[in-house]
């Protein structure tokens, strides 16, 4: 991936301040991003993937700009965009969307449908007329595979994918080259996720979209993306084509990953490499490497020192001292 | 004689605008040291018919408005109050998707797990008994852990702490619905090996209702799946998986995105679920069908039983082909 990035991440930290636990304790930080590097390229849909706590729900949000990055630096088509501000930080968010996991608690209950899409378009002046917005607002409604008649409609009359489309119209409307997506399926049903999976495909296809798409889902994902990082503890363990990393994962952490995902067919199933315990606390991470208190190969060195995220294949990054 | 036999179970609820139906004529059969899926996507009745097993529903709004639910040989419609809190805990338990809510939040977890046993294994209330619960589920330190209230445990922690308390009463018949959901793939895998290993120690059945087929190819005998309130085939899970039936199994599965053979585009069913009041004549799938002919519409079709199967679609295949294109 040698052309020009449209997103880079270079050694990005979230930390957030916690109380102290009792009162002469020192207060303590949370790294809920600590320390990643990613790329995504114009037209490319990345998998974010990982447990729940491991950052990347954070990492997301810094990237469209609702948490500010304590350290690191992100550049959109190679501009600086770490500390934008007022009308510069208003048109990076015409540039870059967000959709969210609960398609009912991201859309304003007392507004229709139609006003909740007309809301950037009138933000961005992007449509000059009451007519123009109407017209602009039907067409986005088309384009997710509503009925142009549902922009009178509020939330609550619409089922959970029907609003997950409405977030879609809305982020789409100010034409964005990347959507961060943080869950947007996990909350439908089945044959309803498919419908969504399916437009998100479409969409990146025709409009080349580029999409961060993060998700607990590992069949989701290999279904959509053409690149996944996996997140353990604010880090990135391993990074690359999905083909390359969930079809032969190669750090011990993705394997486990891989092998917990419940398989439809009994042929398909795989030998079950079991985690034990859980992931630790984010407010006191292990020593080295972050995931050396659960891992099957661990040596005296992952204790010690972290390892560093390092290419082991063509766009292929593993952070593993085992891993030749 | 099964252990759980559910037959033609019917359940209404009155709302505002006048009683629907919720589940229509469901039959369904646990037997001893069983596990047996219950499959559907929201609005199919699967939750409501676990619910009913140990008549959990409140009535009103919920009417039970026909049919037998047969536990251990008795009728649970018919036994007094008195008994059926008996048969809560003792012979059938439950545990459900958010241990968070589940759980009182101002009692310590080991009081939780102890009050379970002193309403129904008098004699073993006590804190060793609880300890070894709790290690048993594999809570690690559990002494220290009886004594934490369940906020202060994860959310894997917790689902392992509603196990201990729906299985220290050794219930025959545990009732789990969608017991991992909310929780992270690596912590479910843990959580059904648990499930697997208590099965096998304790000789207890289970009814997993869950949305996810993977998780019924992991762990379950025998699956049945439900569309509308009704069942729509049922059988070993290995045949109705591999081979499925029922056009709407087979649609469900075509619409999943698979890990291990992934697919260009998923095969979405079109329209959706229909909710409870809104439920077509005829076929309640015809609608979303491709294969639907003009008298799907008219007639509901019945459940007919194919070798080891019951499949409520008079075009399904005998076994394993393809299915049938109506000329």
């Amino acid at each position: 991936m040698s052309s020009s990035p449209l997103l880079e991440i270079h050694d990005l930290h979230v930390h957030y301040p916690v109380g102290r636990t009792t009162p002469f304790a020192p207060a303590s930080v949370l790294k809920a991003v600590d320390g990643v590097d990613l790329r995504l390229a114009p037209g490319e849909t990345l998998g974010l993937v990982g447990e729940s706590g491991c950052g990347k729900t954070t990492l997301g949000r810094a990237l469209v700009k609702l948490v500010q990055p304590t350290t690191g630096q992100l550049r959109f088509r190679g501009q600086d965009i770490t500390r934008l501000q007022g009308r510069e930080l208003l048109a990076y968010r015409k540039r870059v969307q967000m959709i969210f996991q609960d398609p009912a608690g991201s859309l304003n209950p007392r507004l229709t449908a139609g006003a909740s899409i007309a809301e950037p378009l009138r933000l961005h002046r992007l449509t000059r007329t009451a007519n123009a917005r109407r017209e602009r607002v039907a067409e986005l409604l088309r384009s997710v595979g509503l009925d142009p008649d549902h922009a009178q409609r509020y939330p609550h009359e619409f089922s959970g994918g029907q609003r997950q489309r409405i977030g879609l119209a809305r982020a789409l409307a100010v034409e964005p080259e990347l959507i961060v997506c943080d869950e947007p399926v996990s909350a439908l049903d089945v044959s309803v996720q498919a419908h969504v999976i399916n437009l998100l495909a479409d969409l990146q296809r025709a409009r080349g979209l580029s999409f961060l798409f993060i998700a607990h889902d590992l069949a989701v994902v290999a279904h959509l993306c053409q690149r996944v990082a996996v997140m353990y503890l604010g880090r990135i363990l391993e990074s690359g084509p999905t083909s390359a990393v969930l079809g032969t994962p190669r750090h011990p952490y993705t394997l486990a990953l891989r092998s917990a995902v419940p398989q439809v067919r009994p042929k398909e199933r795989q030998q079950r490499m079991p985690l034990p315990g859980e992931p630790p606390s984010p407010l006191d991470p292990p020593s080295g490497c972050a995931f050396h208190p659960r891992c099957p190969i661990g040596e005296d060195r992952c204790q010690r020192e972290r390892p560093a995220f390092r290419s082991i294949g063509p766009g292929h990054q593993v952070a593993c001292h085992a891993v030749e | 004689m099964a252990l759980l036999d559910i037959r033609d179970l019917s359940v209404d609820f009155t709302r505002d605008d006048g009683r629907v139906r919720a589940i229509d004529r469901v039959s369904l059969r646990v037997e001893a040291n069983e596990v047996v899926g219950l499959v559907g996507e929201s609005g199919s009745g699967k939750t409501v018919t676990a619910l009913s097993i140990a008549r959990l529903l409140p009535c009103p709004p919920a009417r039970y408005a026909g049919g037998e639910i047969e536990l251990d040989g008795e009728d649970v419609l018919k036994v007094g109050t008195k008994r059926l809190s008996q048969l809560r805990g003792g012979q059938i338990s439950y545990m459900f998707q958010e241990p968070a809510t589940s759980l009182n939040p101002v009692h310590r977890v080991g009081v939780q797990v102890r009050e379970m046993l002193r309403r129904h294994r008098p004699a073993l209330a006590t804190d060793r008994e609880v300890v070894d619960w709790l290690r048993r589920v594999g809570i690690p330190a559990p002494e220290k852990r009886a004594r934490d209230f369940p906020h202060q445990l994860s959310g894997g922690m917790q689902q392992r702490v509603m196990i201990a308390m729906a299985l220290a009463s050794r219930p025959r018949l545990l009732v789990a619905d969608e017991p991992t959901t909310a929780l992270d793939v690596t912590i479910q895998a843990a959580i059904l090996e648990l499930l697997r290993e208590l099965r096998a120690e304790l000789g207890m059945s289970i009814l997993l209702i869950t949305h996810n087929l993977g998780l019924v190819a992991e762990i379950a005998d025998r699956m049945i799946v439900m569309y509308a309130g009704q069942v729509v085939e049922e059988g070993p899970v290995d045949d109705v998986l591999d081979h499925p039936a029922h056009p709407y199994t087979r649609a469900l599965l075509e619409s999943m995105p698979r890990l291990e053979a992934p697919r260009d585009r998923l095969a979405a069913i079109e329209g959706s679920v229909p909710t409870p009041g809104h439920w077509p004549t005829g076929c309640r799938f015809a609608p979303r069908c491709a294969l639907a002919r003009a008298e799907c519409r008219r007639a509901m079709p019945p459940l007919e039983r194919m070798g080891k199967r019951t499949v409520r679609c008079p075009w399904a295949p005998p076994t394993g082909a393809k299915i049938r294109e109506p000329a």
